[in-house]
Order: C-alpha cells, then structure tokens, then sequence
C-alpha cells in the first residue's frame, strides 16, 4: 500500500464523530495549557494518560496530538500579549511579537504566529508522512548496537545542549539514569535500589516523575522563589487578522522555518530553543527591515513561530521510526504508546499501521482545527491569563498529585512524586534543567537493554558495540558532538581573555 | 551572601555525589542471580553511577571555582535572592497532606485540603472564599473524571455521593 493510500485509510480512521471530539478537546486542553504558565504538553497529557485505560488509542493519540501542537499555538499568544513564553519554544516569540504588541501590532503578530504554525505544521506533518515509513523500513535493519549508539547520542545532545551549564544539564541525565534503574532488572530479576520496598520493585513510574517534575516542582519554586508579584497584559485591539503587506512580509520567513526546524527535530538536537533561535538570526539577516529588529519585526515572529511548530513535528520521526524520544512532550507520548502494549520503532508500520496513519492524519486535524479555533478566539484565550495565581498553582498542584495517583492508584507513587517534585526545586534553584533527567528516566533502561543485547551478540566482547559500520559512524558523531561544544566554550573563554 | 549560595551549591553537588556511591553501594550487594548471562544487572549500575560521581565531582569544582549555577528565571517577573522559606513549607506540607488523606478520606477532601492550602500560601487571604472554591473545584474534578472519562478516584468518607 502507498503512502497516500495508507494516509487517506487514516483520514478515515480518524474522522469519525468521536474522534473529533476528543480532537476538539486537545486543541482546547492544549491551547489552555500553553496559555498558562506554569504548565506545558508534557504535563498535560501525562496528567491525561489515565483515559488510556477507556478510551480507544486512536481517540487519545488525536487528543493527545491536539494538545501537542495547541500548546504551542497557546504558547505564542501568552509570549505576545504578556512576554511570557508559555513554554522554551516561544521564548524568541517573546523578543519581537510583545513589541510589535506594543505598538499596537498585537492582532498581526498573533496572526502570523497562528498561520505561520498552522503552515510550517502541515508541511511538516506531511514531510513525516512520507520520511517516517521510508526511515523506518530502513530501521529494521539498525542492529543493538546501533540502538545503543544513538540513544548516548540522544543522552550527549540533551544533555549538553539544554541549559546554560554543560555539566549541570549532566548531572540531570545521570539522577534521570538513576532513577530509571530502580526496580528489577528485566532481563536477570535481580533487584535494584529498592532498599528492601516491596512496592519498589515495578520500578518508578515515568509519569509521575514527569507529572511531580514539571508541576510540583515549579509550584515549589515559585512559592520560594518568585516575586510576588502580577504580570502586564497588553491589552489586544482589533482582531487577529494580516494585511497584504503583512503577509508578503511573513511567507518567506513561514518556509524558511520550517526548512530549519524540521530537520533539528529528527536529528537529537535537544529541543526547540535552537531551532528557533537559529531561523530568528536568519530572518535577522535576510530582512529588508533591519532596523525594526529588536522593536517589532514581523518576521521575527512568522520565522521563530514556524520553526517552533515543524520542529514539534520533526521530534515525532524519531519517536515513530526508532521509538527514541528527543523531548520531554515526545517521551509522554511514547509512554502512552505503551499504556496500548504498542512499542514505537521500525516495527510500528508494520505491526500498527492504522494507528500511524491514523495520529499523522489527526496532526494534519488538528492543526486545522486550531487554526479556526484560535485566530477567532484569542481574545477569549487572553481571558484566562486573569485567572489569580493562587489558583492557578493550587489547581496545577492538585491535577499534578492526582495524576501521580491514578497511574497505579499507589500512595507510594505520591510519596515518589513528593520526592521527585523536591529534586525538581533543587534543579531550578542550582540552574540543572529538566529534561535530561526525563529523557534519562525513560532512555536509561532502553539503552542497557540494548547495550547488553548487542555485548550478547558478541560473547561480552566490548568491541561489539562498534562492529557495525553504522555504529562507528555514530560514535564518530557522538565524538564531535561532545568536542565540538567543549572547544567552542575554549574559544569563547580564550576571547573573553582578550 | 556568596559563601551562603555556594554552600548551598556545595550541598546540592554533595547529594548527588553521595547518590552516585549509594549506587555503587547497592550494586556491589546486589543479589546477582546465577542466570544472568553475559552482561549481568551490575553493569550498567557501575556506569551510570561512575558517570554521577565524575559529573558531581566535576561541578563542585566549577563551584569552588566560582561558577555557580545560574537560578532559573520564572514566568512570574524577577525571582528574589533569599529563599522564602515559610511559603515554601506551607506548598511542601500541604502537598504532603495529599498522600495521608487520599485513600483514608477520598479524594474531594484531600484534594480541597491541599487546594486551600497551596492557594493560601500563594496568598488567597480570603479564607471563605478560598475553602467555597477548593471544594467546587474538587467536585467538578471528581465527577467530570469519574463520570465523565470512566477514571476511577477513590470517594472515601464521602462515598454515598
């Protein structure tokens, strides 16, 4: 079967009256969550992912793919309106979209950030179509070794790339690497870093280390450490609409973003802040209008905005094809592929196609539907920035503890959680980012079962992690990766002398 | 205040180095059953805790050399130098009360307990109005996920509702 034909039994899969309405409830959940702060995609659908238990999988994956893409619509319109970013995304959305909101450019700013995604999303989405299935036909033939090979890759990239201390975003991958060995070992049945807990020994749930990180954590944080203090919205006059001269200034910067975006999301690269950051430098200097940089360009905002969405939409290729996730957002979503006992990778096409189809036919729904739903609505979105803060954290606080919970219905997973939300105010409190310790936890199992399966292969010899061409290969990478930053930082050091 | 952050930092690195060597420790006794083929459970431990020391080691250097880590920013404004301690263990304890109350009491309370409680220390002074909306809230949480997403939460002493 064709991919065109596998993609339109996907349409029909995912257009019935049922899946549109949960589709129509991510564009709303995810939308909402962007917009607040405090909150993002991955929280929202880990604290979602116990309707996986009742709900059909392609219902929830059309959901949950809603709410991956409306978080970030939801994340440009707090960055304009209030300077906030909703999410890291969106932090370059900030630079020039509150300007322009400023001057009293608020509707075309948010116009073109709300068409630029919905454009860098559907090329994007349709690019996954027809590269996912070829990659992963050609990932069958990716051996243990291979596996092992990029997953450190994963591991180097996240964790060096995030944050502003190389050695800190580390130190959250080994804590992740950690916590993702307690339990028993799959393979042996030996027990590890129990301490003689019985209810230990299925190991620590994933979700409520997401859950416990990003929303207790943060509520921690602001209660020690934030100002307190209420935030300016601009008010929005007019409507979120373009004109001519807007949109002749912004297609260019839409295509050009997604052309960088995309392919950052399918390599590791470590989430969505250079992606976004490298098309604002671009724009910066292809503009005619250099001068309005930094005071409003509206390309500032079509070219980060459309990055930010085809690089969500590269980060699921990898997800897809090789079951690797490269960001906290897609980590959940692999985590609610497995709630169904469906295992993303090569297999996936083969195994479950109709599921496949059936979430890359809802991305392309989805987006549309946040299209209609947001340009008309912002307004209505901006209302809920009004929402007092005491509220906001005591009801992000009680979604958080309560998603902790129904996972197993376990009072130790909340003890966990209490733990876990404890290491994520440490983090942000010593500048240590978040998501390599997510990608940690998740990987870190991933990536010894294939370490030992590929030493297996080759009796317990070391060298059997190298013996593939494709292996050398990666590790040749792996090399430049981790060298490559550390002369950069010498470099900079060396200038910085002068 | 410097040598007050930097102990802090030293403290923080200290943990995770003393993490690393619980690993180490834990592996060294693990039960290694006599089946376990090539590459036993030990392994991958060793590493993962090897990598923990070298990294913790490696930034309490950098700290002592004084390069501290920067505190993240925060979508609220400025963040302040000084912990507040006293909001920060009204949120913890409140949250703590969550894991005690869910089963024993069911999950309307527990949850409006620890709704009043964090709203309060974000300063909802307004104690009437704080305790009304932490109970509605609970409520149309409890039912629109019990009755309408067929997710089971436990009633507890409410349960004839």
């Amino acid at each position: 079967m064709s991919n065109i034909e596998s993609l339109l039994n996907g349409f029909a899969g995912a257009l019935t009256l049922t899946n549109l309405m949960f589709g129509l409830l991510g564009t709303i959940l995810g939308t909402l969550v962007g917009v607040l702060p405090g909150i993002g995609p991955a929280l929202a659908i880990a604290l979602l992912l116990p309707i996986t238990y009742t709900v059909s999988p392609a219902s929830a994956l059309i959901m949950f793919a809603a709410i991956y893409y409306g978080a970030m619509y939801g994340g440009s319109t707090t960055s304009i309106l209030l300077n906030t970013p909703g999410e890291s995304g969106s932090v370059i959305t900030a630079l020039e979209g509150h300007q322009m909101a400023k001057r009293g450019r608020a509707g075309s700013a948010l116009a073109t950030a709300a068409i630029g995604s919905f454009v860098a999303g559907t090329i994007a989405t349709g690019i996954l179509a027809f590269s996912a299935p070829s990659l992963a036909g050609w990932a069958i033939a990716v051996t243990a070794a291979d596996y092992f090979a990029l997953m450190l890759i994963a591991f180097a990239t996240v964790g060096t790339l995030l944050g502003s201390s190389m050695i800190r975003g580390l130190a959250a991958l080994g804590v992740g690497l950690t916590l993702g060995l307690v339990g028993s070992d799959l393979q042996s049945g030996a027990v590890r870093l129990t301490f003689g807990n019985v209810q230990a020994i299925d190991g620590i749930e994933t979700v409520t280390v997401i859950v416990s990180l990003f929303a207790l954590g943060e509520a921690l944080y602001i209660a020690g450490r934030a100002k307190n203090t209420g935030w300016s919205i601009i008010p929005m006059k007019g409507r979120a609409l373009m004109t001519r001269q807007d949109l002749k200034r912004s297609w260019r910067p839409w295509l050009r973003g997604t052309a960088i975006g995309f392919p950052l999301g399918v390599i590791p690269a470590g989430g969505s802040e250079i992606p976004t950051f490298l098309s604002y430098a671009a724009e910066k200097k292809l503009s005619k209008h250099k001068e309005e940089f930094g005071k409003g360009a509206i390309e500032g905002v079509a070219g980060p905005e459309a990055a930010n969405n085809a690089n969500a939409a590269g980060a699921l290729v990898p997800l897809l094809a090789l079951g690797l996730p490269t960001t906290a957002t897609a980590a959940v979503v692999l985590v609610a592929f497995q709630s169904y006992n469906i295992q993303p990778g090569p297999l996936l096409f083969v195994t479950n196609p109709d599921i496949v189809w059936t979430l890359i036919a809802s991305l392309f729904i989805g987006n549309t539907l946040l299209l209609l739903l947001n340009l008309p609505f912002v307004r209505v979105w901006a209302q809920l920035l009004k929402i007092p803060r005491p509220y906001l954290f005591s009801g992000i606080t009680c979604f958080a503890l309560m998603g902790a919970y129904v996972a197993n219905n376990a009072i130790f997973d909340l003890w966990i959680a209490l733990g876990v939300g404890i290491i994520g105010f440490a983090f942000r409190r010593f500048g240590v980012p978040i998501t390599p310790l997510i990608i940690g936890v998740i990987l870190g199992p991933m990536a010894e079962l294939q370490m030992r399966r590929a030493m297996q292969i080759g009796a317990g010899e070391i060298s059997a992690l190298y013996a593939t061409s494709l292996s050398k290969l990666l590790y040749l990478v792996l090399f430049l990766v981790i060298i490559g930053p550390l002369v950069w930082n010498f470099k900079k050091k060396l200038a910085n002398k002068k | 205040m410097n040598t007050k952050s930097i102990k802090g930092e030293l403290a923080f690195a200290g943990s995770l180095l003393i993490l690393g060597v619980i690993v180490v420790f834990d592996t060294t006794n693990m039960l290694v059953p006599p089946a376990s083929g090539t590459v036993g459970p030990q392994v991958f431990p060793y590493l993962v805790s090897g990598f923990l020391i070298l990294v913790s080691m490696g930034i309490i250097v950098q700290v002592l050399r004084g390069n501290l880590g920067q505190p993240e920013g925060t979508e609220f404004g400025d963040t302040i130098e000084k912990t507040d301690f006293k909001t920060l263990l009204v949120v913890a304890g409140s949250m703590a009360t969550y894991p005690l109350l869910i089963e024993r009491a069911g999950f309307i309370v527990a949850t409006t307990v620890v709704f009043f409680g964090v709203s309060f220390a974000f300063g909802a002074k307004n104690i009437v109005k704080n305790l009304m909306i932490s109970v509605i809230f609970s409520a149309i949480v409890y039912f629109s996920f019990t009755r309408g997403l067929n997710v089971n939460l436990p009633s507890g002493i409410l349960g004839g509702l």
